[in-house]
C-alpha cells in the first residue's frame, strides 16, 4: 500500500548524502584546479576540446620534425662552411701557383723550385680535397667513407693522380619537401683542371728544358689553371648560394619552431592566473560548505528533547 | 454502558499508539539504509469508537520512482561505457606524455630525419631501430591493454548477468510470497525488498513494471521482453562467442534485430563489448597496417619487406585483423636480433655509397604519403604523419564524450535520486516530532483510564 504524504520532509540521510556529493564534487574540481595550477596545462586537453587536441598532437609532430630538420640543417651549414673553407684553400692554392707561373719571375734554371712548389701545391690541394666533416670526406660525392683522391707516386712512371670518390653529389632533406644537392666532388672539372695543371708541372722534366720550352709549360700550366679556378668560382657561388638557401631555411625552421610552441600552448596550456582564481573561489565554497554541514548537524530536535 | 465503553476506546488508543510507537521506531532505526521507505500508520475509528489501525503504508511515489529508475539505467549505461573507455584511454595518455603512439610515431620520424643527414652513423641508423621499435612495441602493447579491457568487460558481463539472475530470482519467491496474505507489517517490508530488488535490476537494464492488486511485480525490459511475471523468471543468459544477450528465447543485444536494452549496465558493457572496443582494435590495426605499407612501398629490402613486419611476414591486406598486436621491427634490421642497421641505407643491396640517403628520404616521404589502407573509420585522406594524431584525438574524444554524457546523466540522476530519497526517506527530526505525538496521545489515553477508572471507583463507593 502506498500513499503521498502531505508533509513535505528532508530525508537525514539524504541531507548527509547531498552534503557529501557537494563536498565531493568540490575537492575533485579543486584537484583538478590545483594540478593546473602546479602544471600550468590543462588537466584533461581531451575533455576541453577534443578536435583541438589532434591539432595539438599534430602541432607536436611538426614541431618534432622541424626541430629536426632545424638541428641536422645547423649540422649541415657548419659542412658547408668547412667545404667553402676547403674550397677557398684551393682556390688561394691555385692563384698562388697561377701568379708564380705567369709572373716569370722564376728562371729556367729554378725550373726545380717551379716543380717542387708545384708538387707542394698538389699535396695541399689534394689534403684539401680529402677533408672530411663530422668522419665523413666533403669531396668524394656519395662515398663518404672514401678519401676523394690519391696521389700516386712510383718513380720512374710520372706522377699521377687517381679519383676515389663517387661522381655523384651528396644531398639533404632540409624539409619535408625540399631536398638540397649541396654536393662538391673532386671529380668536378674545377678541381681536375687545377690538379691537371700542377701534374703538368710536378711530371716535366724541367731541369733539360730550354727556356722557350720552359714559358711553354708555364703557358700550358697557365691557361689551365686559370681555367680550372674560374669554373672554382663558379662552384663556389653555386655553394654560397646553397647556403644562403640553407641559411633562409634554417630562419624560417626557427620561426616555425616558435610557432608551434605557442599553437600547442594555446591548446594544453591553462590560464594560469583565472586558475588560480578559480581555486580560491573553490575554496571559499568548501569552506562554506563545511560549515553548513556542520551547522546543519548539530541543528536538530534532539539537541531540545 | 458509557464508562466501559469509555475504557475500552482509551485503551483502544494505547493499541494504536503502541504500533505506531513500533513504526516509528522502524523508521528510526533503519534511517541510514539506504533503499528504506519510510512507513506511517494510518487509523480509522470503530463504530464503537474505538481507534484501530487502519493500513500501514510505504511512501511512495510512482511518478520519481519510474523517473529514477529510467535515469539510473541511464547513468549505469553511460558511467560503465565511460570507465571501460578510460581504461583503455589511459594507455594513450596527455598530449604531453610522450607515451602514446602520436609520440612513438613522431620519434621514428626526427630519428629518420637526423639519419638522412646522416645515413651512414651507426647511432643514428641505431636510433631509428630504436624508435621503430618502441612504436611497435606501442601498438602491440595497447592492443594488449585492449584486450585486457575486453576481457575484463567480458568477466563483467557474467557477473552481471548473475547477478541480474539473482535479483529476477529471489523476486519471483516474494512475488509467491506477496501472494499469500501477510500481516500489515510483514506485507510493507516485502514491498520494500521487492523494490530494492527492481532498483537492482534497473542498474542492469532499462526495464518497466506492472505491480497487480496482491502486490506481485512483473518486470519487462523497456522494449517489452518478459524478465519476471509473477513467479516465473525468464533468465538473462549471455553468449561470450557471439556478444549476445538473451532472456528467454528473445534477444536484447542492443542494436540487434530483437527486443535490445537501452539502458543499464549491461547495455554498456555489450556497446563496449560490441562496438567501442573493436572499433578502436581496428584502428590500432589501421595504424600497423599503414606503417607496414608505407615502408615496404618506401624502402623494400631485398626480401621485399620493410622497416616493420607482420611477426616476420610482409604486409597483406588480408591480414590486417590482429596486425597491431603482432607488428614488429623487421629482424635483419635489428642487432639484437642479428640483424644489421647499416641495410636501412643500403636495402640489403651491395655496393650502396655511404652517403646515399635516398632510402632514407624515401622513408621520410613515407610520412606525407596518404595511406591507402583501412583505417577503422578514422577518415579519408590522412598521411602517415596525420594517422597516429588523428587516432590518439579520435579515441580520446570518444572517452570525453562518454564521460561528459555520464556527468549529464549523472546530474540529472542526482536531482530526481535525490528527490526520491527526500520522499522516501526517513527525517529523524520528523520522526521524533510524530513520536511526541504518539507519547502525547499515550498519556492522555492513560490519563482517560485512569479517570474512567477512578469515577467507576467513586460510582462503586457510592453504592
Amino acid at each position: 500500500m502506498t500513499r503521498i504524504s502531505t508533509i513535505s520532509t528532508i530525508s537525514t540521510l539524504q541531507q548527509s548524502m547531498g552534503f557529501r556529493q557537494i563536498v565531493a564534487r568540490q575537492t575533485a574540481e579543486a584537484a583538478r584546479l590545483a594540478q593546473e595550477v602546479a602544471t600550468g596545462l590543462k588537466r584533461d586537453v581531451f575533455a576541453s576540446n577534443a578536435p583541438a587536441a589532434t591539432r595539438s598532437l599534430e602541432g607536436r609532430a611538426h614541431r618534432a620534425a622541424n626541430t629536426a630538420f632545424l638541428d641536422t640543417n645547423q649540422v649541415l651549414e657548419g659542412r658547408l662552411e668547412s667545404t667553402a673553407d676547403a674550397m677557398t684553400g684551393i682556390s688561394g692554392l691555385g692563384r698562388a701557383f697561377l701568379d708564380l707561373s705567369l709572373t716569370g719571375a722564376i728562371l729556367t734554371d729554378q725550373g726545380n723550385v717551379y716543380r717542387q712548389q708545384a708538387r707542394h701545391t698538389m699535396e695541399q690541394v689534394v689534403s684539401l680535397l680529402n677533408s672530411t666533416y663530422g668522419g665523413a670526406h666533403m669531396f668524394s660525392g656519395q662515398t663518404t667513407d672514401t678519401a676523394a683522391v690519391e696521389i700516386v707516386d712510383a718513380p720512374p712512371a710520372p706522377v699521377t693522380l687517381n679519383y676515389l670518390g663517387s661522381a655523384v653529389p651528396l644531398s639533404a632533406r632540409i624539409d619535408d619537401n625540399t631536398t638540397l644537392n649541396y654536393g662538391v666532388n673532386a671529380t668536378d672539372d674545377a678541381f681536375r683542371n687545377i690538379l691537371s695543371a700542377v701534374s703538368d708541372a710536378v711530371n716535366a722534366d724541367v731541369t733539360t728544358m730550354t727556356e722557350t720550352q720552359f714559358a711553354t709549360l708555364r703557358a700550358g700550366v697557365t691557361t689551365l689553371l686559370d681555367s680550372g679556378l674560374q669554373q672554382l668560382t663558379t662552384l663556389q657561388a653555386r655553394l654560397g648560394n646553397h647556403q644562403k638557401v640553407l641559411a633562409d631555411r634554417i630562419d624560417g625552421q626557427h620561426a616555425l619552431e616558435n610557432l608551434y610552441v605557442r599553437e600547442v600552448t594555446d591548446i594544453e596550456g591553462a590560464d594560469v592566473e583565472e586558475t588560480a582564481v578559480r581555486l580560491q573561489s573553490m575554496e571559499t565554497q568548501l569552506r562554506a560548505t563545511y560549515e553548513v554541514t556542520a551547522r546543519m548537524g548539530r541543528l536538530s530536535l534532539l539537541d531540545y528533547l | 454502558m458509557t464508562l466501559s465503553s469509555a475504557l475500552n476506546i482509551a485503551a483502544s488508543g494505547l493499541g494504536v499508539a503502541g504500533v505506531q510507537t513500533e513504526v516509528t521506531s522502524r523508521n528510526i532505526a533503519n534511517a541510514d539504509r539506504p533503499g528504506f521507505t519510510r512507513k506511517s500508520v494510518s487509523t480509522v475509528t470503530a463504530h464503537t469508537g474505538e481507534a484501530r489501525i487502519g493500513t500501514v503504508d510505504r511512501s511512495v511515489d510512482t511518478l520519481l520512482v519510474r523517473l529514477e529508475r529510467a535515469g539510473r539505467s541511464r547513468l549505469a549505461l553511460e558511467s560503465t561505457r565511460a570507465e571501460g573507455i578510460a581504461a583503455y584511454t589511459a594507455h594513450l595518455g596527455q598530449p604531453s606524455e610522450g607515451f602514446s603512439p602520436a609520440a612513438m610515431v613522431e620519434k621514428l620520424r626526427t630519428s629518420l630525419v637526423t639519419l638522412s643527414a646522416f645515413p651512414a652513423q651507426g647511432a643514428a641508423q641505431l636510433q631509428v631501430i630504436s624508435s621503430a621499435k618502441d612504436a611497435a612495441r606501442t601498438l602491440v602493447s595497447l592492443t594488449k591493454s585492449l584486450a585486457t579491457v575486453t576481457q575484463e568487460v567480458d568477466l563483467n558481463l557474467r557477473y552481471d548477468v548473475a547477478a541480474a539472475n539473482d535479483a529476477m530470482q529471489e523476486l519471483a519467491v516474494l512475488n509467491k510470497r506477496a501472494s499469500v496474505p501477510l500481516d500489515a507489517l510483514s506485507k510493507v517490508e516485502v514491498a520494500d525488498r521487492m523494490a530494492g530488488l527492481v532498483d537492482t535490476l534497473s542498474e542492469y537494464m532499462d526495464i518497466q513494471t506492472v505491480t497487480n492488486a496482491q502486490g506481485m511485480v512483473s518486470v519487462y525490459t523497456a522494449a517489452g521482453a518478459e524478465l519476471v511475471v509473477r513467479d516465473q523468471v525468464f533468465d538473462v543468459a549471455y553468449n561470450g562467442a557471439t556478444g549476445r544477450l538473451t532472456a528467454g528465447s528473445v534477444d536484447l543485444t542492443p542494436g540487434g534485430t530483437g527486443r535490445g536494452i537501452g539502458g543499464g549496465s549491461l547495455s554498456g558493457l555489450l556497446d563496449l563489448r560490441n562496438q567501442v572496443l573493436p572499433a578502436f582494435g581496428d584502428q590500432l590495426d589501421g595504424m600497423a597496417a599503414a606503417l607496414l605499407q608505407g615502408f615496404e612501398d618506401a624502402n623494400p629490402m631485398t626480401d621485399g619487406r620493410g622497416l616493420f613486419t607482420d611477426a616476420g611476414a610482409p604486409f597483406s591486406p588480408l591480414l590486417q585483423a590482429g596486425l597491431a598486436g603482432r607488428i614488429a621491427v623487421n629482424e635483419t634490421l635489428d642487432p639484437d636480433a642479428g640483424g644489421s642497421t647499416d641495410r636501412l641505407r643500403t636495402g640489403g643491396i651491395a655496393g650502396v655509397a655511404t652517403g646515399d640517403a635516398s632510402r632514407i628520404d624515401a622513408m621520410l616521404t613515407a610520412f606525407s604519403q596518404v595511406v591507402t589502407v583501412a583505417t577503422g573509420g578514422l577518415g579519408a585522406g590522412l598521411t602517415l604523419a596525420a594517422l597516429a594524431p588523428a587516432l590518439v584525438g579520435g579515441q580520446q574524444a570518444v572517452r570525453a564524450n562518454a564521460e561528459a554524457a555520464a556527468e549529464t546523466s549523472r546530474a540529472a540522476s542526482e536531482t530526481v535520486a535525490s528527490a526520491r530519497s527526500n520522499f522516501e526517506g526517513v527525517s529523524i527530526d520528523d520522526e521524533m516530532q510524530k513520536l511526541l505525538l504518539v507519547q502525547q496521545s499515550y498519556a492522555a489515553n492513560a490519563k482517560v483510564l485512569i479517570t474512567v477508572s477512578t469515577m467507576l471507583d467513586t460510582l462503586l463507593a457510592a453504592v
